[in-house]
């Protein structure tokens, strides 16, 4: 039966509750998981947050059963099941992380897949079966801790949160343990157990009662788990009801090694409960802020409207002392449409804090997986940038970073060899530049090695074998389709990850990425992205008779052309300037495919706009320069399809569009051959 | 029964509209759509050239916050240029996610489903034109 049946709103209420709390949810099981990491490499006690652990997936669980997803429910069940024995004094292994890490993946993706509406989480099933398998072998020692020899497995599970804090409180004070079976008349249930629980309480402490299932007799039985200072006497409980009292374990002078905070809380439930408490925030479907942003576009266009009739009036008439007061007035409307646009699409804005977190935990496995000891450090994660744009970054961030580990950082051995600190280090950073956000990914590791890059071209017939290759090309190599210098197929990425696939997501998002690299030291790639895709700051250009818009995170500076210094060569025109010379592309020709090199210096226009990275400028020429403006960005249409040199396009106001303009894939037809539309 | 409509936007009737069709002329030939997929019918106003386009798109403009690709039908059906000068109007349709403007003479009416017109297969246009 699968879990998706569409339609019903009930239903769709039932998958938004449950996804918005699997969210929350699996956000704390992902740094709890990562923590493990950090905790197993240090080869320290982390039952705190085996235990994180087991109440997340219990919650979830619980949420799963209850809103309806059996599937879910079931996996989160295997989940508790594995973690208990782990919990009982199971000892943790690789392998078992490893499975950790597959759960959560598996997991998020069900959430997602539910968030997105497809059914696909068929998958459940297998990994549920290898979770029970797991946790089938662990073999939990039954002398392992000290002072809770001898309690049975049975009563140790069946002890919640607190009773087990409060039993390891007593324990690690030098309590004695005790169970007591008591038999209590069924008619004066109620008072009997009273009246022993005042009993304990006078002499120790009762953690917990338990009822004893699998009894032939009437009458109920209990045990009761009881925690004293000294040892408990037949004068201590009402001896009718008392069947039998069998000693637990004697005082442990050791605590048992955990970290327990002074108020007998684990720090993991404070962490939670802040982070519950204090959120002033609220979860708004992305859809709600849509529906919104283009309200308040709507309107921009009928205020454009109105802005066009008042300007008629005032033509007609020039005099009249109540048109003139329109002008100022509709200008304010103006100003505060722009301001609630701009509300509207920060609304949409999310910190780059949960990619990075995401990150945070793959580093860990990875760096596990391929036995090298990293260091990740983040700056920056409260950067904010439009959900669908973060959304797009997780893929390629996370090859980028794993890229790093896998061929960046050298071994602890390697490292040592070459006088390298034995950790190697791994920073994600990001700040805001302008309407755009910049990511770095930066390690310490051997740097891009041109030799090898062009060994490892040649052979595949992408280089010369008898060129040598210079720093630049070698950077330009490695984003090329089909391109890796793995000499081994990784286990964590399965084999090198195209480079290529990583510039193209970067790409689609109207982003670019560029490599610095020192061999030997290590490597930086600079992801930058418009933070929002919607609304974008543009300069509106004008080139023969049409107008275009051109996004200012795309624009280097503006020129305005000096007819001196305008150089012909076989190429095109070229610009003289301070840094070199910079080819001249003429707008319409460019658009047209026809390779936009100007060639006719009497028709060139007044102005260049400069575009492209590092090494790789141009102008484009344009024959005026209108305003600057805001712009929202919308597709040109399905049926027009992706159009190199063209992000979309957008209303000016006037009822006419614009295209808005991508001075990166403007230049791809020149650039690079083999990269396909 | 053909009724009139008005020309700027308009909506269609939308009882029975799988079985009613809007007819319009072009060069004086008589052709249909299924009334189903129209979404506005507006007068045709000169659209944003996009280049590398193929030569029956003449461009897009934008309609209530979308951008409207529109379509010389003259073109796609092998029919000679319209006469510089004359009015022309523009058939909003829904095609998948995305909104076609089939630009025609002029729009004559809504008309119940016959066999004298079949409506147009725009499907079957837009890829005899890719």
């Amino acid at each position: 039966m699968s879990d998706e049946r569409s339609g019903r709103p009930e239903r769709e209420r039932s998958l938004r509750e449950f996804v918005a709390e699997a969210d929350e949810i699996l956000e704390a099981l992902s740094d709890a998981v990562r923590d493990l990491e950090a905790v197993f490499e240090a080869g320290r006690p982390h039952l705190d947050l085996i235990n994180t652990l087991f109440r997340g997936a219990h919650t979830l669980k619980g949420f799963a059963g209850l809103l309806g997803f059996p599937e879910i429910a079931s996996l989160t069940h295997a989940l508790e099941d594995l973690l208990t024995r782990l919990r009982l004094g199971g000892s943790l292994d690789g392998a078992i992380l490893d499975l950790l890490h597959d759960t959560l993946d598996s997991l998020l993706g069900a959430v997602r897949d539910l968030r997105s509406g497809s059914a696909a989480f068929s998958g459940l099933g297998p990994l549920t079966d290898r979770l029970a398998r797991a946790a089938a072998a662990i073999i939990i020692p039954q002398d392992d801790r000290p002072g809770t020899t001898g309690l049975p497995e049975r009563i140790r599970a069946s002890l919640t949160e607190y009773e087990e804090r409060r039993l390891r409180q007593c324990l690690s004070q030098g309590f004695h343990l005790a169970l007591v079976r008591v038999r209590p008349d069924p008619q004066s249930l109620e008072e009997d157990l009273q009246n022993v629980a005042r009993r304990v309480g006078e002499v120790g402490e009762l953690i917990s009662t338990l009822p004893v299932v699998g009894e032939r007799d009437e009458r109920i039985a209990f045990d009761l788990l009881v925690a004293s200072p000294r040892l408990l006497s037949d004068d201590d409980l009402p001896r009718t009801i008392v069947e039998d009292r069998r000693v637990v374990s004697g005082p442990s002078s050791a605590a048992t090694g955990e970290a327990a905070s002074p108020d007998g809380s684990a720090p993991g439930t404070e962490a939670a409960a802040d982070r519950r408490g204090a959120t002033q925030s609220l979860r708004v479907p992305v859809a709600r802020l849509d529906g919104v942003l283009s309200q308040v576009d709507a309107l921009s266009i009928a205020l454009a409207s109105l802005e066009r009739e008042i300007a008629a009036v005032r033509e007609a008439h020039p005099d009249d002392h109540s048109t003139r007061q329109m002008g100022p007035l509709l200008r304010i409307v103006l100003a505060r449409l722009r301001a609630l646009q701009r509300g509207a699409i920060e609304a949409r804005l999310v910190p780059l804090d949960q990619e990075f977190r995401k990150v945070g935990r793959a580093v860990a496995r990875a760096a596990r997986a391929s036995g090298k000891e990293i260091d990740l450090h983040t700056l920056g994660a409260d950067t904010e940038i439009d959900k669908s744009v973060m959304d797009g970054l997780a893929t390629p961030l996370m090859h980028l970073v794993v890229n790093a580990i896998d061929h960046g950082i050298e071994s602890p051995e390697e490292r040592e060899r070459r006088r390298k600190p034995r950790r190697g280090q791994l920073v994600l950073s990001a700040f805001r530049r302008g309407p755009s956000v910049v990511i770095d990914v930066i390690d310490d590791g051997r740097g891009i090695a041109i030799r090898e890059i062009e060994a490892a071209a040649a052979a595949r017939g992408l280089w010369p074998a008898d060129r040598e290759m210079s720093r630049e090309e070698a950077h330009e190599m490695i984003f090329r389709p089909a391109f890796s210098t793995a000499s081994h197929v990784s286990t964590v990425s399965g084999r090198g990850v195209g480079m290529d696939v990583v510039r193209r997501a970067i790409r689609a998002l109207k982003g670019s990425i560029v490599v610095r690299s020192a061999e030997g030291r290590g490597t930086t790639f600079t992801v930058m992205v418009p933070i929002s895709l919607s609304l974008v700051p543009a300069i509106i250009v004008r080139s023969g008779d049409q107008r275009f818009a051109i996004p200012i995170a795309s624009i280097r500076e503006n020129l305005r052309l000096d007819g001196t210094r305008v150089r012909e060569s076989e190429g095109g025109l070229l610009y003289e300037r301070q840094d070199g010379q910079l080819p001249l592309l003429r707008l319409d020709r460019l658009l047209s495919g026809a390779g936009g090199g100007a060639t006719d210096r009497a028709t060139l226009g007044r102005y260049a706009i400069v575009a492209g990275g590092e090494g790789r400028k141009f102008g484009i020429v344009v024959d005026g320069l209108v305003r600057r403006q805001e712009v929202v960005v919308k597709p040109i249409g399905r049926f027009l399809g992706d159009l190199p040199g063209v992000a979309g396009a957008a209303d000016l106001g006037d009822a006419t569009a614009v295209l808005v303009l991508d001075p990166e894939t403007l230049m791809s037809g020149d650039q690079n051959a083999d990269v396909d539309a | 029964m053909p009724t009139s409509t008005p020309d700027g936007d308009a909506a269609v009737p939308g009882d029975g509209a799988r079985d009613h069709v809007l007819l319009f002329t072009i060069e004086g030939r008589e052709f249909a759509v299924r009334v189903d997929t129209v979404i506005e019918i507006m007068r045709h106003r000169a659209p944003t050239r996009v280049p590398g386009t193929a030569p029956a798109v003449e461009g897009i403009i934008p309609v209530r916050g979308q951008m409207v690709t529109l379509l010389d039908l003259r073109r796609c059906l092998a029919l000679p240029p319209r006469p510089s000068g004359e009015a022309a109007q523009v058939i909003v349709v829904r095609s998948a996610d995305d909104r076609l403007g089939l630009v025609v003479d002029r729009v004559s009416g809504v008309a119940p489903r016959s066999n004298q017109v079949a409506p147009l297969d725009i499907a079957a246009l837009l890829r005899g034109m890719s």
